[in-house]
Parts: structure tokens; C-alpha cells; sequence
């Protein structure tokens, strides 16, 4: 009987079993909050080098603030209600599971974490190979929100972007989801952000507290100072979730989009469209709007492009790049688990992919707003008025089906082209 | 009106966390002692520069060349803003920490009105360090040709060319924040927003006056300037001074005309 | 029983893209009823996740005991002790296979999820394993121990292995560690697609042998699984570009990427779960195909028949090793 055969069957089955075995020892048992790491390098740049003392301090104030992502916690302040709910954080955290009536338990394991990591700091595992970066939820900013500039997003723009995903980019649409879950997702969310933006403040602020005494042992008074609640949730906690109930009512109100512009209407008026789209053109070579600047004179996006956005410029200094002393402190980001620093570029206008949203009224916030941590501004208040933001929707929702050869207005004198 | 709590936390996993009624004092000893100012006071000095300047950067101008950079010249950043003739340093910023609004002067209280002008020409911003309070607000105009925006904290907005646009800041600063043109990313200033109106920006010479202080209470003054971010040491009559995190503290007497004199800061704080 | 695992495995699969594996926390009863005592209706109109859960055990207990039947079958009817060794070792592979699914659950931890998800397509090729052994081709096979089989045959080997590498390493893309740096799946990713382009070069090269050379060819049993072979790795190749563009949206910079760009993914999707499971289905569905090639040419240069060629080939083996 075919001895070697067994024996090469034999060998083949010990392989085909031990090697998925062989990778079990690269996993970490348990989740956890990772510290943010970057922040603490750039904090240590302008200050001193974090002690450990201080580096625990922070450690357990989060920990005591918000708990594990298996258990997460939120203190109960009087405004809480108004925020979140915390059987919310209880629903979309932990190890995914789901009872016998299909209610999910750690929804934000299920859909979320590959990409925007456990923390939310938008490092999850595939993250460097996604286009753009996923968000990172820690430095409180979120790009397509109804609210300013500097505003945080209300719970509606979240659920927006929960229901729609973001068109030309790996973020996908939810809407599959029960409201129930939608909700949870969105609570937990804002729970991740807050996290992130209070540990920020704990690594600034801990910049004025001593933790360690003269010589080097733990200052207990200084580290009892710091983590008492009148610092944490009176001065710190407070601040962060103040701005987050801050921005509810803080949308931009937008005005009925003229009726006489919307093409199923019984008013629609194809020579008003026309002219209003005549308007927006202008407008987009003028020194009113100056939306050529950086969509280019062709509308493709193709103007400013050697712009980074402000998660890439927290510890990416482009202007310093070629600088000889840079390269080792780049390394130094990088392997702290900072992203390869991409371009942001302007959108392409005619491709007609709007990731923000593709409705009137979301073009409508981009324009008026701008978009928070990218280098889209918001228009000018004192040069144009709400007609003139309309003609420019109008515009830019005409241009995919514009004949990309005609002739711009005069060319701006900052159409170089650069790079 | 800060919410009070008495969180006590216990290291591990265990928390207790006990609810006080708001307005409840929860720590007598700290409160009941508040020192209160005598008088009020001037500090005044003079940042200058010991050793050699760093060398200048010159920007990458890729953009509105006609505008930005005539004559194609090389433009240098003026992140070190030096005088060799003084040896004094620019743009060093000295703000105080600890001031709370019962201390302040009548002249620097908050709710200060007055608007702050900040213009921008061959795409530099005409005000490299801006130091205002909060309630002010900033008229940012646009003297050149082309177009700009300016990007600071919570702002970012378009500013035409011959128009202008108006910043109300939504907050205090604790320390510095970069402002920028998205359109011109090499345009760049440092914007600082506080409460009170105890701040001073040294001159071309280095000077600075911090006048009307509160007298008769220990000051935490801050010190910084963009290349260094905080200044964390300095030479004052041959003796060295280590400012932690660029804080020093001092307390004044009433009517007291306090000054520093010449303050070294070495060189290689700024490289 | 090849027939009953394959479903098993694309229900097994579906599991995972719901992420419905803890649907059911206990184990082996299904919230405290007996597996097979579960009410229907509750099963049958209950949520998806619970639906397929408890589904896959139920199909999976259905091929145990098909496992156990073909246990006692080759027992009393099949003399040759290489098929009975071979059968206990089908059953030990389906009670391990069970018992990691049910600590998977117990325990709830993605690592036994992925060694779960590793062993499955082994199981299913031992099954093919077993259904080639006990053909009637098996027994009256004429061996042909030629160089040219003895290659193939050796080439086939290597296919299987490289196939189950890459059946690894795409379980780690599907059971994604969380605390895993971007690094690290940029790594897998890239072996991934790496093993996938060597993996249809061989599959293209031994469809090729076997259509070209006369003596596999005149075989009659390796050419046709090798030529499906190569046409479902151009599949697979396909699903798998698919599968990322429905979990991960197309890649702008990829061609096309305009045409894709308004396409926005949509989380838990029929075609999402489709795509991403029938990619795992076709991966086992290629390591049984590359089994049953390796098996069928192992067969041909290592008969137990006593003719002259396979004597003499095995003298030369032993002077070799």
C-alpha cells in the first residue's frame, strides 16, 4: 500500500492544521482603548516629556470617566440626557452577539471597528489601505455637518451620514440598520469623540500639574489635584460636551430652495434655472466666491493641491518636508501609528460625486459652511447672499452635464499649474 | 457657573462616584483663603536674542507668483522677526494664566468691544501674532489682488480681494493657534485669544509692557513665540531662569513699576 | 457527503458576513433547547442571524452523523485499513471541527472563529478525499508512475498547498483582528493578492499540462478538474476584486473608478453578503477541486498495484530520501 503517500497525506494534514494554529499568536486578547500617542509626542515637543505618573493619571481619569470598550460608562452629569443615551453605549460596545429576538449587542464591532479601530481613532486595520483615511473621531471634527466651521455636528448630520454613507469613499450606508441600532451607532459615536477630545485636553492640560516631586517620586497631591472631579468633569468633561449640545441648535438654517429652480415643480421654469446657472458661473470665477482657486478653472479640482487636512497636518508639517530634521521626526509619527500624509484635494465638481450629500440643501451647507478640517472655506458673508449661494448650487449641480471644453471666464492669474 | 461633583476615584476598575447638590462647597480649605490684589502694578522688559539668529526659510511660492512673490524674488517666512541693532525679538507673546475676573483692572476686563483689524498684502498676513479678547472681533481684510481665506480655530472663510469678513472667536485660548490660507498654504500668523486683556506682543525692539496688573497676588505669566512654542528658560542680570512650560510667576507690589530689563533668550530655543 | 459540506460551508460562511455567530450564545443547546428540539417557527421566523446560526448546526449535526454512517459503512464493507484509518480521520476532523465551533461560541473569541473557518474546507476536502478513495476508479486504476505523471503530480501538491495558504491568509482578512495596526493587513492584503496571481499561474500551468501532455491526458481523470480548476480561480480572482468592492467601496484609482464613483456601499446588503460568502465558498470549493487533482495523480504514481513501473519508482524514491 502507498506508504509515501500516507506519509506526504500525513504531512499535509499536520500543515493544513498547524497553520492556522501558527497565527493564532498574533492576536491580542482582549480590546482596548489605545492612548493616543501622537497628541502625547506633539504635546512633549512644545513641553516636557510625559512622566509616568502622569501618563497613569491620564490613564485612569479616562478609564474612571468612560470605561472600557467592553463596558463603557458615561458620568452621569445633569446634561447627559440631552446628549446620549447610555444603554445606547451598552448596546453598540463589546463583543458582537445578538439575543434570540435579533436585538445586536457590540454593534460597533460588527460594522465600525474595522476601519475606525476601537478607539475611534480612525486606525483600524484596513485604514491604510482605504481612500480617503476613515475619520478619526478624536479631535472632534466632522467634515459634513449643517453646522459652521469649528461647530460639532448635530445628531441629525450623524445620522445622515449613518443612512447615506459617503458617496466615493469606502464609508457605506447603514440604512439596512433598525433605527434602534442607527441610534445606539450614533450615540457611541459622540461617547468615542468626546473620549478622544477629553483625552486631548487631559495630555494639554496635564502640562500644569506636577506629578512627579523634586526628586522623581510620585507627587500625590499634584496627581490628586488632577484627577479630582472639579478638574475632570467640572472644567474638562463639561467643556467638551457643552460644545457638543452647543452645536444642536446651531444648523444652518437654509432657506426653501426657490421653487421655480426645482425640475418637479409645477413651477419649475427652465429659463430661470438657465439663468441661475449663468449667475452661479460667474460667480465661481469672481472674486466674490473665488471657487476657482481651488476647483480649478475646468471645475476638476485641479487648482490648490499640495493642501493636507488638519488630521494630517496635526503632526505632518508639509512646509517643512523638505527640511533635513524632518524626515526622522515623520519616521517617529509614522510608527507611532500616524497615516502616510495624503493630499486632500479639491473635488472634482464633474463627476457629480457629492460626499457630503447630494441634495440642494447639502450643497447649499457646503458652500455656506464650508467643510470642517479640509481647506474648503465658507463663502464669504459680506459678499454674498443667499441668491447668490442658490445660483451657485444651481451651478455646480449643472456642471457634470456641462461640456467640459467650454470656454472658462477670464482665467484667474492663479491657474498655474502646480507640482 | 461650573457644575460641582465629587468624583472619587479609586485606581483599577472600581468607581464610586457621589452626585453634590450644585453650589455645595466641596473643599472648604482651598476656598476660604482666596487672596484678594492690594493695588495694581506694571511689568515691562525686553526679549532679546543671545547667540546667532536661525537662519531664515525661505517659502515655496507656487501660486499668484505676480502677486506673492514680484520680481521673483525669494520670499523668506518671518517666523523669527529679528532687530540687530536691539538684538530684541518680535512677537514673543506674555499673557497671564491665573487671573480671575474679580482681580482684573477695569481697563482689561472682559467684554472688551473694540474690533481688531488684520489685513493681508503680497499674501503675508500684515499681523504675525494676533492677541485679542474673546469678545473682540477680528475684521480680516484683503489689501492684495487676489483672493484669500483665512482658517483659524473655529473660522474659515473666504475673504475677497478688496472685501473683508468678520471672526467673533467662540472661546479662550490656552496657547496659541496657527492661523492660515488654504489658498496659499504658506501664508501663515499665530492668533491668541483671551478673556482678559493681560497680554503683550514685544516689539521690533523686543519691549513689552504688561501694565495695571493686580498688586499683592502671585502671577502665572506664560511666555511664548512661535519657534519655540513655550520659552522655557531665559537669562535676566547674568541669572538663569528655568520657566517651566514657559510659565513664570511673580508678585507685584501696588503702583510698582516692575521691570525685567533685558531677557536672553538663547538661540537655540529657536532652531 | 461532499454534497451535504459544501452548503455547510456556505452557510458557515454567511454566518460570518452576518456576523451572527453569537446569535446563539450556548452550545451545544440552542438557548437552552435541545439542537434539535428548537421550536421550528421561532428558528424558521425568527431574525436572519439566529436563522443561519442555528441553521448551520443543524446541517452541520445532519454531516456528523453522515460522517458517522460512513464510518460503520466502510467498517463492515471495506477491507482496505487505509480506508478505514482514513474514515476515523474524517470523523476525528468533524468532531474537532464541531467542538472549535461550539468553543467559538462558548468562548467567544474570533481566533477559534478563524481556526473554525480554516478547518471547514480541510474537512471538505478530506470528504473529497474519501469519495475518490472509495470510487470504483480507485480500484481498478491502471498506474502510469511516468516522470511526466510523477510532476504533475507533484505540481498538483504544490497547487494544494498554495491554495490553503491562500485560503489562510483570506481567513484573517474575514476575521479581522481589531487590535491589528493598518500595517499589518496592508501585509496580508498584499500576500493575498500576491499568493492569488501565483495560485492562477500554477492553476493556468497545470490545465495546461494536463491538456498537453498525452499521458495525463490519456488518464481521462486529471484534465477536466484541471481545466475547472483553472476556470474557478478566474472566478474566484473576480469575486475576490468583488467582494472588496462591495465591503470597501471600488477604488477610485482603480480603471473605471468614475463609472463606480456614485456607488456608495450598503452595509449587510443581499449582494454584499453574497459576494463576500460565495468568495469563501469558491476558496473551498478550489482546495477540494486541487485535492481531488493531487489524490487522483498520487493515485496514478503511487498505486498499490504490483505493476513493474510503481516498483520501480518506489526503489528510486527510497534511494532519494
Amino acid at each position: 500500500m502507498p506508504r509515501r503517500m500516507m506519509r506526504i497525506v500525513n504531512g499535509y494534514l499536520v500543515l493544513l492544521i498547524a497553520a492556522p494554529l501558527a497565527m493564532v499568536g498574533c492576536d491580542a486578547p482582549q480590546a482596548q482603548f489605545s492612548e493616543n500617542l501622537i497628541f502625547m509626542k506633539l504635546q512633549e515637543e512644545q513641553n516636557e516629556s510625559f512622566s509616568a505618573p502622569q501618563q497613569q493619571a491620564i490613564a485612569d481619569s479616562l478609564q474612571a470617566m468612560f470605561g472600557t470598550p467592553d463596558e463603557p460608562f458615561f458620568v452621569p452629569i445633569e446634561s447627559l440626557s440631552d446628549l446620549l443615551d447610555v444603554r445606547h453605549l451598552g448596546q453598540a460596545a463589546g463583543p458582537v452577539s445578538s439575543d434570540e429576538y435579533g436585538n445586536g449587542q457590540g454593534l460597533f464591532r460588527q460594522h465600525c471597528v474595522h476601519c475606525h479601530g476601537v478607539t475611534g481613532n480612525g486606525r483600524g486595520p484596513t485604514a491604510a489601505f482605504l481612500n480617503p483615511y476613515p475619520r478619526d473621531f478624536s479631535m472632534g471634527k466632522f467634515k459634513f455637518t449643517s453646522t459652521p466651521v469649528g461647530v460639532k455636528p448635530t445628531t441629525e448630520d450623524l445620522r445622515r451620514i449613518l443612512m447615506n454613507g459617503v458617496a466615493g469613499t469606502s464609508m457605506p450606508s447603514f440604512a439596512l440598520l433598525s433605527e434602534g441600532e442607527i441610534e445606539a451607532l450614533i450615540d457611541y459615536v459622540k461617547y468615542l469623540s468626546i473620549r478622544g477630545e477629553v483625552e486631548r485636553q487631559l495630555m494639554i492640560q496635564s502640562n500644569d500639574f506636577d506629578f512627579q516631586t523634586e526628586d522623581g517620586a510620585i507627587d500625590e497631591e499634584g496627581v490628586a489635584s488632577f484627577t479630582a472631579s472639579d478638574f475632570l468633569v467640572g472644567e474638562v468633561l463639561t467643556d467638551v460636551v457643552d460644545s457638543w449640545l452647543m452645536a444642536e441648535g446651531m444648523a444652518t438654517a437654509v432657506p426653501e430652495r426657490p421653487e421655480k429652480f426645482d425640475r418637479f415643480s409645477e413651477s419649475f421654469d427652465a429659463a430661470e434655472l438657465a439663468a441661475s446657472v449663468d449667475r452661479g458661473r460667474k460667480l465661481y470665477f469672481s472674486n466674490e466666491a473665488q471657487c476657482v482657486k481651488c476647483h480649478g478653472p475646468s471645475q476638476l479640482g485641479d487648482g490648490q493641491t499640495n493642501d493636507y487636512d488638519d488630521w494630517t497636518k496635526e503632526f505632518f508639517d508639509w512646509k517643512q518636508s523638505d527640511n533635513e530634521s524632518f524626515a526622522p521626526m515623520m519616521k517617529a509619527y509614522l510608527a507611532l501609528g500616524g497615516l502616510k500624509p495624503r493630499n486632500i484635494l479639491p473635488r472634482n465638481l464633474r463627476k457629480g460625486v457629492y460626499r457630503g450629500g447630494r441634495r440642494p440643501v447639502d450643497l447649499y451647507w457646503r458652500i455656506h459652511n464650508g467643510i470642517d478640517g479640509s481647506g474648503m472655506p465658507e463663502s464669504n458673508k459680506a459678499a454674498l447672499k443667499e441668491d447668490d449661494l442658490w445660483d451657485l448650487v444651481n451651478y455646480v449641480l449643472e456642471l457634470p452635464y456641462e461640456d467640459a471644453s467650454r470656454p472658462g471666464n477670464e482665467l484667474s492669474v492663479n491657474t498655474k499649474e502646480v507640482r | 457657573m461650573p457644575r460641582r461633583f465629587v468624583l472619587v476615584l479609586r485606581w483599577g476598575f472600581l468607581r464610586v462616584l457621589v452626585l453634590s447638590e450644585a453650589g455645595v462647597p466641596t473643599d472648604s480649605a482651598s476656598t476660604a483663603s482666596t487672596p484678594s490684589p492690594t493695588g495694581f502694578a506694571t511689568l515691562r522688559g525686553s526679549f532679546t536674542l543671545e547667540g546667532d539668529p536661525p537662519a531664515p526659510v525661505v517659502l515655496t511660492v507656487d501660486k499668484d507668483a505676480n502677486v506673492c512673490a514680484p520680481g521673483d524674488k525669494p520670499v523668506e517666512d518671518k517666523d523669527f522677526v529679528f532687530d540687530a541693532t536691539s538684538q530684541g525679538i518680535a512677537n514673543v507673546v506674555i499673557f497671564v494664566e491665573n487671573c480671575p475676573e474679580e482681580w482684573v483692572h477695569e481697563s482689561a476686563k472682559p467684554g472688551n468691544e473694540a474690533e481688531v483689524i488684520f489685513d493681508q498684502e503680497k499674501c503675508v498676513f500684515l499681523t504675525r501674532m494676533v492677541v485679542m479678547q474673546t469678545s473682540q472681533k477680528l475684521r480680516v481684510l484683503n489689501s492684495d489682488p487676489v483672493g484669500h481665506n483665512l482658517k483659524v480655530a473655529s473660522f474659515n472663510q473666504t475673504i475677497p480681494s478688496g472685501g473683508f469678513a468678520i471672526y467673533q472667536p467662540l472661546k479662550e485660548m490656552r496657547a496659541p493657534e496657527e492661523m492660515a490660507c488654504s489658498i496659499h498654504p504658506w501664508m501663515k500668523a499665530w492668533m491668541l485669544t483671551r478673556d482678559n486683556g493681560y497680554f503683550a506682543v514685544s516689539k521690533e525692539d523686543g519691549s513689552f509692557e504688561l501694565p495695571n496688573l493686580p498688586a499683592g497676588v502671585k502671577l502665572d505669566f506664560r511666555v511664548w513665540h512661535e519657534r519655540s512654542k513655550a520659552v522655557t528658560g531665559a537669562t535676566i542680570d547674568g541669572e538663569e531662569q528655568k520657566w517651566s512650560k514657559g510659565r513664570m510667576s511673580h508678585t507685584l507690589e501696588p503702583d510698582q513699576d516692575f521691570n525685567l530689563g533685558v531677557i536672553k533668550l538663547n538661540s537655540s530655543l529657536f532652531n | 457527503m461532499v454534497c451535504a459540506t459544501f452548503p455547510l460551508i456556505w452557510v458557515g460562511g454567511l454566518v460570518t458576513t452576518y456576523d451572527a455567530g453569537m446569535a446563539v450564545p450556548d452550545w451545544p443547546s440552542t438557548y437552552g433547547y435541545n439542537l434539535f428540539l428548537y421550536p421550528f417557527s421561532t428558528w424558521w421566523g425568527g431574525p436572519w442571524d439566529l436563522f443561519i446560526e442555528h441553521g448551520h448546526r443543524l446541517l452541520a449535526s445532519g454531516v456528523g452523523m453522515l460522517v458517522i454512517a460512513f464510518v460503520i459503512v466502510v467498517w463492515r464493507k471495506d477491507s482496505r485499513p487505509v480506508m478505514r484509518w482514513w474514515s476515523l480521520v474524517c470523523l476525528a476532523l468533524v468532531l474537532l471541527q464541531g467542538g472549535i465551533g461550539g468553543m467559538r461560541v462558548l468562548l467567544d473569541a474570533v481566533t477559534l472563529a478563524r481556526l473554525h473557518g480554516c478547518l471547514g474546507p480541510v474537512f471538505f476536502a478530506s470528504c473529497v478525499v474519501a469519495a475518490v478513495m472509495t470510487s470504483k476508479w480507485w480500484r481498478n486504476v491502471e498506474p502510469m508512475a511516468t516522470s511526466e505523471t510523477r510532476s504533475f503530480q507533484r505540481f498538483a501538491l504544490t497547487t494544494l498547498g498554495i491554495a490553503y495558504l491562500q485560503l489562510v491568509l483570506g481567513s484573517h482578512l474575514r476575521h479581522l483582528p481589531e487590535s491589528w495596526e493598518p500595517s499589518m493587513f496592508v501585509v496580508v492584503v498584499v500576500a493575498h493578492l500576491v499568493v492569488a496571481v501565483v495560485l492562477l499561474a500554477y492553476c493556468l500551468m497545470l490545465a495546461f499540462f494536463a491538456v498537453r501532455k498525452k499521458q495525463i491526458r490519456r488518464t481521462g481523470v486529471l484534465t477536466s478538474p484541471s481545466l475547472c480548476l483553472a476556470l474557478l480561480v478566474c472566478m474566484q480572482l473576480g469575486l475576490g476584486v468583488g467582494a472588496w468592492a462591495v465591503k470597501y467601496a471600488w477604488p477610485q484609482w482603480l480603471p473605471g473608478g468614475g463609472l463606480w464613483a456614485n456607488y456608495t456601499v450598503q452595509a449587510e446588503s443581499m449582494i454584499q453578503g453574497l459576494t463576500v460568502t460565495g468568495h469563501v465558498a469558491l476558496g473551498s470549493a478550489i482546495l477540494a477541486t486541487a485535492t481531488l487533482i493531487a489524490v487522483r495523480s498520487s493515485r496514478l504514481c503511487y498505486s498499490s498495484g504490483t505493476s513493474l513501473t510503481t516498483a520501480k519508482s518506489r526503489e528510486l524514491w527510497e534511494c532519494v530520501t
